[in-house]
């Protein structure tokens, strides 16, 4: 079943809008730009005046303490909180400004958690994705099963499309969850701690999965609990403190044992060493 | 769906229904029926008595018909509200609409208004009472489900309340007996007239489910995802609640409390075409008309009395969920 | 469950005792003051030991009350039931039952303090085969209670008899009139229906309401006054207000019906603009009556069952009671048994089942 010829007209005249937003954009603004943020619950203030710019491609890491506010962060980014002040511009767009449809074609989120409920198969939930471009009363078409399949294969789990992802483990889960993102085909993809359930293999798996995507031109924004995940990408991490306003830089710049112990009330060190093979070298963190 | 399985689903309702119509207390053939359905779109010789067209056409049919439009109806809820509160244990009635039209309706009946009257004003009590739930649920411009489950819980148990206080002042020789087994749910009462009313809420609320079945999909992965993938979810469960409500306050204003209907039917489509609510809401109706018609036809005919239809569909009805229960091992999740 | 159980027991081994001490007690008694007490044999079998001269009743049934005006003990009445209270005519009849306390609420529920406020001799009630759900308190609190049959015709005179007795001589007396004016009204009747073949006898059904379809059938004291009067019921269940299909009810196919469920004549009306009815027998006679109320239905267990078996007799019949004038049996024994002289206006809001 596919959406009513209504629900084309307006899939492709937002398409066209797309276009024209692209071209109206200044070749190199970045899709996502934060200015003089600001956003309190009641009476805690979790940040303000932040500025942000995340650029294309790229994978930025934000990193502090539990309760620092790297969800409602992320949650503000995503639409599902709203600012006190300042402005912020998705894929050259007021966010403001979207429906929800529209928001979700151009922002992914996905959840730290999310309680299975129903045991659809691997492929019917990557499927869901597809729900921003649908009418109200649409549903996928073979089109739309087309972009799945394919989102499933990008994240390696094509082979689990006829099984019910209640019966995946908690990281093939998360895969299957990260590729029903993928089939929203949006600009940014915005992952609140993707790998906090997972065990050593799966953060791994889930980790190299954010970072193929990266490379394929999609933006991510990350949030995490190991502070070793931002050195894995050659991104920009944003390190929030209690109190004080955050840094916002390379990882290797930012992430020092300095503001590390800063950030998280214990001592904490940063090590390098030469990698064994090629160039470069390993960065890691640990507390001592 | 397979298409033999969407072949059973679509004749064995109307199969049924054809049954229905030559079984009863009153001796009518299978062929005769025909001829007298035949008589009201073609000419025919009129070769039966009246009384048998009065059967046929003012009794039977209608309230054939009446089953399995509540028996579809119920069910379909039952898997939208299951969906939508991702909770398998939830039924059509979870928001209080239940309790607010049998008081609607025992107040009707104290008050010995006719039947039409009565329908109206259980129908309307039914409607008030989810605004109730919802306008209680609602914080912060959203209506979260565990606050509308919760709301639900309070308005239902409030209208408990009253129903118990009408019941209390019923008169027992004329009124109380009528209340009680009104409550108990009855599709004796069906008539032309009162289908004509009933049936209009029930088909919009229904085609509104069916609609809308491919979202009861993305609402059941959470209100959270289902966000952030570009549902508007307060209005997807608006539209959910206003359509069961239209559906379940119109069944009961006709036959009654009917219950384990909107709870069981969907569990076991779901065994039949599994959780996708594409196949599922479709199948619950066509499984849910089929089985309440057919419990309607044992209530009116096992006996020379009317056997309450609430007790047949508890009686049946806990049996079989027992059995799926133990079939499935719990496994929805 | 085992609570319960041996709370059951406990109860059982309590009556148990106290059915051993009564004879002892109301022995000891009449040993101290020889004319205190009588001794009434009630429905259940139960030999009940009360005042010599009883001044206080509570009449925990509705249907009762009526009865006990009509004997010439109303104003011994101390305590009623919330339902007698709303009988329009009992009222107009009876002004001071809205002053009687109503102990008993409309489930056969007892309020306790207004009961023992009252202060009651005895307590009237009527006996269906089980007690009454308050029997273990007035047994704690020795009110003691009469049980009164209440599922026929026969019992119905038993009823009045018992009551009488209960009440005091002149009571009694006033029953044992009335026992005689209705048995013969019952020869008046079956004089004439006795001898009806069964092809005479029209099929009456005795319905409450068309929306709700509730019938009255067998072994009750309306298949009584329905064979009595002429007819055959045919509605093939057992019991009062048992529930049954459309269908059944055209299989049936009665040649009279007979709405006795208030409000009746709303009832009537609604069987006649349902198309369902149409192809029944008594429709297409005009054959649908509304069932005559006054101090209490007439159908049921009420004073006036001696006039429902003249006027079943009359509807059912009226080629053969054509000397029957129902009107001026009926002011005769609202003057007779209630002292109260109806106005023909009165009169037709019995019959109508309408509110005076």
């Amino acid at each position: 079943m596919t959406g009513s010829p209504a629900d084309g007209q307006a899939r492709a005249a937002d398409d066209q809008a797309r276009a024209a937003d692209d071209q109206a954009r200044a070749p190199h603004e970045p899709v996502v730009r934060l200015r003089g943020a600001a956003f309190s619950y009641a009476d805690r203030r979790i940040f303000a005046e932040l500025d942000l710019d995340v650029h294309r491609g790229e994978v930025l890491t934000i990193l502090g303490p539990n309760g620092c506010g790297k969800s409602t962060l992320l949650r503000c980014i995503g639409g599902a909180l709203t600012l006190d002040h300042g402005t912020l511009r998705v894929g050259g767009a007021e966010l403001s400004a979207l429906d929800p449809a529209a928001r979700a074609r151009k922002i992914g989120f996905l959840f730290q958690d999310h309680s299975p409920s129903f045991p659809f198969t691997v492929l019917d939930v990557a499927v869901m994705g597809r729900t921003p471009h649908l009418g109200f009363f649409g549903a996928p078409a073979a089109k739309d099963v087309e972009i799945a399949l394919e989102a499933l294969d990008q994240v390696g789990m094509l082979h689990l499309q006829d099984r019910p992802y209640t019966d995946l483990s908690g990281g093939e889960r998360q895969l299957v969850l990260l590729a029903r993102t993928l089939t929203q085909q949006p600009e940014i993809v915005l992952l609140d701690e993707p790998t906090s359930h997972l065990d050593f293999r799966n953060q791994v798996l889930c980790l190299r999965a954010v970072g193929g995507l990266a490379a394929r031109g999609v933006t991510m924004l990350m949030t995490t609990h190991d502070p070793n995940h931002a050195f894995l990408f050659q991104g920009r991490a944003l390190l929030m403190f209690p109190g004080k306003p955050p840094a916002v830089g390379p990882a290797a710049d930012i992430i020092t044992g300095a503001a590390l112990s800063a950030a998280y009330g214990i001592p904490i060190e940063v090590f390098s060493v030469p990698r064994r093979t090629g160039a470069g070298e390993f960065r890691f963190c640990t507390p001592w | 769906m397979r298409a033999g399985r969407a072949a059973y689903l679509i004749a064995a309702p109307l199969a049924l229904l054809y049954a229905s119509l030559f079984i009863g207390r009153f001796a009518v053939p299978p062929l005769e029926v025909g001829r007298v359905l035949l008589a009201h779109v073609a000419s025919l010789p009129h070769t039966w008595p009246d009384s048998v067209d009065i059967i046929l056409m003012q009794i039977r049919l209608p309230r054939a018909v009446m089953a399995l439009m509540i028996g579809a109806g119920l069910s379909a809820s039952g898997a939208a509200f299951q969906g939508m509160f991702r909770n398998p244990l939830v039924s059509p009635d979870i928001l209080g609409v239940t309790a607010a039209s049998a008081f609607g309706a025992a107040v009707a009946l104290l008050l010995s208004s006719g039947e039409l009257e009565l329908q109206a004003i259980s129908f309307a009590f039914g409607i008030l009472g989810v605004a109730l739930t919802y306008l209680l649920a609602r914080v912060y411009r959203t209506t979260p489900v565990l606050m509308l489950v919760l709301s639900g819980v309070v308005v239902a148990a409030f209208f408990s309340a009253l129903l118990g206080a009408v019941k209390y002042l019923a008169d027992p020789e004329s009124k109380l007996p009528a209340i009680t087994y009104w409550l108990l749910g009855s599709l004796n009462g069906i008539s032309t007239r009162s289908m004509a009313v009933a049936v209009p809420p029930i088909l919009l609320g229904a085609a509104g489910l069916v609609l809308l079945r491919y979202r009861l999909n993305v609402l059941a992965m959470g209100e959270e995802d289902a966000r952030a993938l570009g549902v508007r979810t307060e209005i997807v469960k608006g539209v959910i609640i206003v359509c069961t409500t239209l559906i379940t306050a119109s069944a009961v204003s006709v036959c009654g409390i009917v219950g384990w209907v909107g709870l069981v039917i969907p569990h076991w489509s779901r065994m039949v075409v599994g959780p996708d609510h594409r196949a599922l809401v479709p199948a619950a109706m066509s499984i849910g008309a089929t089985y309440l018609l057919f419990i309607d036809d044992v209530a009116r005919t096992a006996t020379a009395g009317e056997i309450p239809l609430g007790i047949l569909t508890a009686i049946i009805g806990a049996p079989c969920f027992a059995y799926l229960l133990r079939r499935t091992r719990g496994s929805w999740r | 469950m085992t609570a319960r159980a041996s709370g059951g027991v406990l109860i059982a081994a309590l009556l148990g005792l106290v059915s051993i001490q009564a004879p002892v007690c109301a022995g000891g008694a009449a040993a101290q003051a020889p004319a205190a007490t009588r001794q009434v044999t009630d429905a259940a079998g139960r030999v009940v030991t009360l005042p010599a001269r009883v001044t206080r009743v509570a009449d925990a049934w509705h249907a009762n009350n009526a009865l006990v005006l009509m004997l010439g003990g109303g104003d011994k009445l101390v305590a009623t039931t919330v339902q007698a209270q709303r009988q329009p005519w009992l009222e107009r009849l009876y002004p001071r039952i809205d002053r009687v306390p109503a102990a008993f609420d409309a489930r056969g529920d007892v309020n306790l303090e207004t009961l023992i406020g009252a202060r009651p001799d005895v307590i009237l009630m009527a006996y269906g085969g089980s007690l009454p759900k308050w029997a273990a308190t007035a047994d704690a609190y020795h009110i003691p209670y009469v049980l009164m049959p209440n599922t026929s015709l026969a019992g119905l005179e038993e009823t009045a008899r018992l009551t009488g007795q209960v009440l005091g001589e002149k009571e009694l007396r006033v029953a044992e009139d009335y026992i005689r004016y209705f048995d013969a009204n019952l020869r008046r009747v079956t004089a004439v229906t006795a001898s009806l073949e069964d092809a005479q006898r029209p099929k009456v059904l005795h319905t409450a309401s068309a929306g709700i379809l509730t019938v009255d059938g067998r072994e009750s004291l309306i298949d009584d006054w329905i064979r009595i009067a002429g007819g055959v019921n045919c509605a093939q269940v057992s019991g009062l207000g048992r529930p049954v299909t459309m269908e059944q009810v055209a299989a049936w196919d009665p040649d009279v019906i007979i709405v006795g469920t208030a409000p009746n004549r709303e009832n009537r009306r609604a069987i006649l603009d349902d198309p369902r009815w149409r192809g029944i027998e008594a429709l297409k006679d005009g054959k649908v009556f509304v069932n005559p109320s006054g101090a209490y239905l007439w159908d049921r267990h009420s004073a006036e069952a001696a006039l429902q078996v003249l006027w079943a007799a009359k509807t059912l019949h009226p080629d053969l009671f054509r000397d029957l004038d129902i009107e001026k049996e009926t002011k005769a024994f609202y003057v007779r048994y209630f002292h109260y002289a109806l106005t023909d206006s009165e009169y037709r809001s019995i019959i109508d089942a309408v509110a005076p």
